[in-house]
């Protein structure tokens, strides 16, 4: 589909979307009332209704913005690692980090959703998150919920092993005013401001800022080029929400960032430069009736992401894709008991393959996606609950354009059809006040990313002729996951203790396979395709304590994942090794008047990863276990004032954390203000 | 690396049997109650703005009920903001009078032993928020919300006393609310 007719589509359907609206009534969710209501964040992210924190039918950790600013980064990933069991952060450049949900870890992570309110900043190109690109103020965060396990049942396909969605103030029922100036060392620059008008009419929102550094100086191997050396991000959104009547809302977002960073490539296990550009337009409205809560929600993602290099002598290539999601969905109670949500969704994706690189012609894939979910919540008892979700999903994909002549498919092969279904189901027993019991099972899909499932070029690689082929015969990866959870408060030492322990077996792995040299249509290539290459199996669990009382908190945490890849899973992917199998999180904090202290610690068993550091090919590469330590002390100048010095990886210049290259000591003073 | 571990365990387990023998602080019932009641008043499909009168409901004849208002009345008269900076005062109500009081109202605090079909009645009438830690006044549908605090807070809703009254509420809040 052509950029025009994929913009004509959107606003078609948000044109719909507002003149259904605009007959009934609205109400959006108040994560602020809510919150201080029931002492509590409140989500929708595990069931798509509304759920206390404490009573979500999911593995789900949610963190506060007290906690975000009291973890002393301003980078999300290593936020979500200072802070969730089970979840390991792979760093590999000043500006690029991988997060990975119960020991399936990878460069390009394809099997973590990550939305902002809601919506998808996930890119489907390789089907991974750039977080450097986020138009998102950090200050501006209300909640990061991180939910671990399968949820394609309520958010769609590549949920396969967990969800994050970034939760931000309301343009309307928050005032957030903030700005924040932070140096560092690497000489890193940020600077972010959030302004927030609201009134009876509704509200809104502008965000904007950056980060300008200077990448690690840590050495790069032989195989990584066109090294970007100052990374760097800006962004700007504008959120507003408009109070049409009493019961019915509007809403509008656009975004735009661009960012520099150094990335791990996925297929080639190398470093390259990549600059990322993206856009979005959102509308929607929430209607509040006799008939429930319906919420419509309409976006477009436009990314253009240029790969400046990935192999030392592969000519540079850009990226561009495009995605319409369109959702319409109602929430409605039956009796006291029975909660539904009710859901349908399209989604169509393009993607193109642009600009100067192609030695050959280069097809534009198009996926269509139809799809219709369900939520259902039954209060069995007031101790009981059952939760189930279940979600179909057909997508049609075929591609447009020129085929290379040396490749193994025809248009043909790639004009296709997917059915398949994901589900989630939870038992939550309440023993007592106290302490809960969940079963829960989760079904969860993958789908291809678009290079693996159209993509097809044909360039050189120092003179030898490579052919990168997308597959049209995949089939979607399916994550099963199995999971026994118990919180307890314990009262006497104010904290809560979660144990889980849980089995996730996932079928038909996809990634790319270098073939080596192959004859194809007559012609000798190095062969890279996607292909489905058979089972990966985890499994593990996790123990944490968290409490607060008297101005300190504490969190103490022992994670353990274990992973068994196929042998072909092994030789290609290799999940088996990705991340630490053992993972110690310690955390302790002290507000007295107007300091505040807190300190962290985490300890990462030995990894192996897949790592093509010399241009002759990917091989396993150990990484010994390490440690690393952040701290921040904030003293609050004024009552709106505050001032902190924090750093992370403060026990040691150098520490290397995976096969690429090893991270550094960081430090910054940060003055946050809000008015 | 093994030291490592078991120093940063010994710190923790040190620091947790340190904050054991931490008492909780208390709390007055009625003020968590009060202040609980208020914070629902944001979700109202018809907020309130400026200042609002919190009717406290009580039954003369009932000390329980005269003690319960009395102490809510102390705390109004103290000063207490709703959400979103809404000036709540006070203004007692006898049963007997409920009829020709609660008009002037925009919220009800029904204490327990002053439920009645008569008090439910004219907050009808009035079309304002009835809220009560008296959980058989809601189950009877002659109160909206009922407030417990102890040991977290629940809100529990009766549609059909909303409905009669005509008040209206954030859907996401009647779905995290138990419904009578």
């Amino acid at each position: 589909m052509k950029k025009s007719s994929l913009f004509l589509c959107s606003m078609c359907a948000f044109a719909v979307a507002m003149t259904c609206g605009a007959s009934g009534r609205a109400n959006a969710l108040d994560y602020g009332s809510l919150e201080s209501l029931f002492g509590e964040p409140v989500t929708t992210n595990a069931t798509g209704t509304p759920q206390r924190a404490s009573e979500v039918a999911a593995n789900m950790t949610i963190i506060t913005a007290d906690q975000i600013h009291r973890s002393g980064s301003r980078d999300i990933p290593e936020i979500i690692g200072q802070y969730v069991s089970g979840v390991d952060v792979l760093r590999t450049s000043l500006g690029n980090s991988d997060v990975g949900v119960r020991g399936h870890q990878m460069v390009f992570q394809s099997r973590l959703l990550v939305l902002i309110d809601g919506r998808q900043v996930f890119i489907d190109d390789y089907s991974r998150t750039v977080w450097n690109n986020l138009p998102v103020n950090i200050d501006d965060i209300r909640q990061i919920e991180v939910v671990k396990g399968p949820a394609s049942a309520l958010f769609g396909s590549n949920a396969a092993s967990g969800v994050v969605n970034i939760i931000t103030y309301s343009p309307v029922s928050d005032n957030n005013n903030v700005a924040a100036v932070s140096l560092g060392t690497q000489r890193s620059m940020t600077g972010d401001a959030t302004v927030t008008k609201n009134g009876t009419w509704g509200g809104t929102k502008f965000s904007a800022g950056g980060l300008s550094a200077d990448e690690f100086k840590t050495g790069h191997a032989a195989n990584d080029s066109s090294i970007i050396y100052s990374p760097e991000r800006r962004f700007a959104s504008n959120s507003s929400v408009f109070n049409l009547t009493p019961d019915l809302t509007g809403n509008v977002e656009l975004t735009a960032s661009e960012s520099k960073q150094n990335v791990a490539l996925s297929a080639f296990n190398s470093v390259g430069a990549e600059r990322t550009t993206t856009y979005s337009v959102r509308g929607g409205f929430n209607w509040q009736t006799n008939y429930g809560l319906i919420t419509s929600d309409t976006y477009v993602n436009h990314t253009y992401d240029t790969i400046y290099s990935s192999l030392s002598s592969i000519i540079p290539f850009g990226m561009t894709t495009d995605l319409l999601v369109s959702n319409l969905n109602d929430q409605f109670k039956i009796g006291s008991d029975h909660t539904f949500r009710t859901g349908l969704e399209y989604r169509h994706k393009d993607f193109r393959l642009t600009a100067y690189q192609i030695a050959a012609g280069s097809p534009s894939s198009h996926e269509d996606n139809y799809a219709a979910s369900g939520t259902w919540l039954w209060q069995i008892a007031d101790n009981l609950s059952l939760t189930n979700a279940v979600r179909f999903d057909h997508l049609d994909m075929n591609v447009t354009g020129e085929i290379p002549a040396v490749t193994m498919f025809s248009a043909s092969d790639y004009s296709h059809a997917i059915n398949t279904w994901s589900a989630n189901s939870a038992l939550a027993y309440k023993l007592t006040d106290l302490d809960t019991v969940r079963l829960s099972y989760g079904r969860g899909v993958q789908m291809p990313s678009l290079l693996q499932s159209g993509s097809n070029f044909h360039t050189l690689n120092g003179g030898v002729p490579v052919s990168l082929e997308g597959s049209g015969d995949l089939k979607p990866t399916i994550t099963q996951s199995y999971e026994v959870a118990y919180d307890r408060k314990i009262a006497p030492i104010f904290s809560t203790a979660k144990v889980a322990t849980f089995y996730i077996m996932s079928q038909d792995v996809t990634a790319f396979v270098n073939n080596g040299m192959q004859t194809v249509n007559g012609s000798v290539v190095d062969l890279i395709k996607a292909e489905n290459m058979g089972e990966s199996q985890s499994y593990g669990g996790e123990i944490a304590l968290t409490g607060n009382h008297n101005g300190f908190r504490w969190d103490a945490s022992y994670s353990l994942a274990r992973v068994i890849d196929s042998a072909t899973v092994l030789a290609n992917q290799a999940y088996q090794g990705s991340s630490p199998e053992h993972h110690f999180r310690f955390g302790l904090g002290y507000t007295y008047k107007e300091w505040e202290f807190d300190a962290n610690s985490q300890v990462m068993s030995s990894t192996k990863m897949l790592r093509d550091a010399t241009g002759a090919g990917a091989i396993p590469i150990s990484v010994s276990e390490y440690m690393t330590v952040g701290a921040r002390i904030g003293y609050n100048l004024m009552d709106n004032l505050n001032v902190a010095v924090s750093g992370n990886n403060l026990n040691r210049n150098i520490i290397g954390t995976s096969p690429y290259p090893a991270i550094e000591r960081q430090a910054f003073v940060t003055l946050t203000g809000k008015f | 690396m093994k030291r490592v571990f078991l120093t940063r365990l010994l710190v923790c387990a040190g620091f947790l049997a340190l904050v054991c023998g931490m008492a909780p602080s208390a709390q007055a019932v009625d003020q968590a109650d009060l202040m609980v009641a208020l914070k629902t008043t944001p979700l109202l499909t018809n907020k309130l703005s400026g200042s609002a009168v919190m009717a406290v409901v009580f039954d003369p004849a009932d000390p329980a009920s005269k003690a319960e208002a009395d102490s809510l009345k102390a705390l109004l008269d103290a000063g207490v903001d709703a959400p979103g900076g809404v000036k709540i005062s006070g203004l007692m109500v006898p049963v007997a009078e409920a009829g020709s009081k609660l008009s002037m109202a925009k919220l009800a605090f029904i204490t327990k032993g002053a439920c009645s079909d008569a008090v439910s009645s004219a907050a009808n009438a009035a079309g304002l928020l009835s809220m009560s830690t008296d959980l058989d006044c809601v189950k009877s549908n002659k109160c909206i919300l009922g407030i417990v605090t102890k040991p977290s807070v629940t809100i529990y809703y009766s549609k059909t006393a909303a409905d009669a009254a005509k008040v209206g509420f954030a859907q996401a809040f009647t779905m995290l609310a138990k419904q009578i």
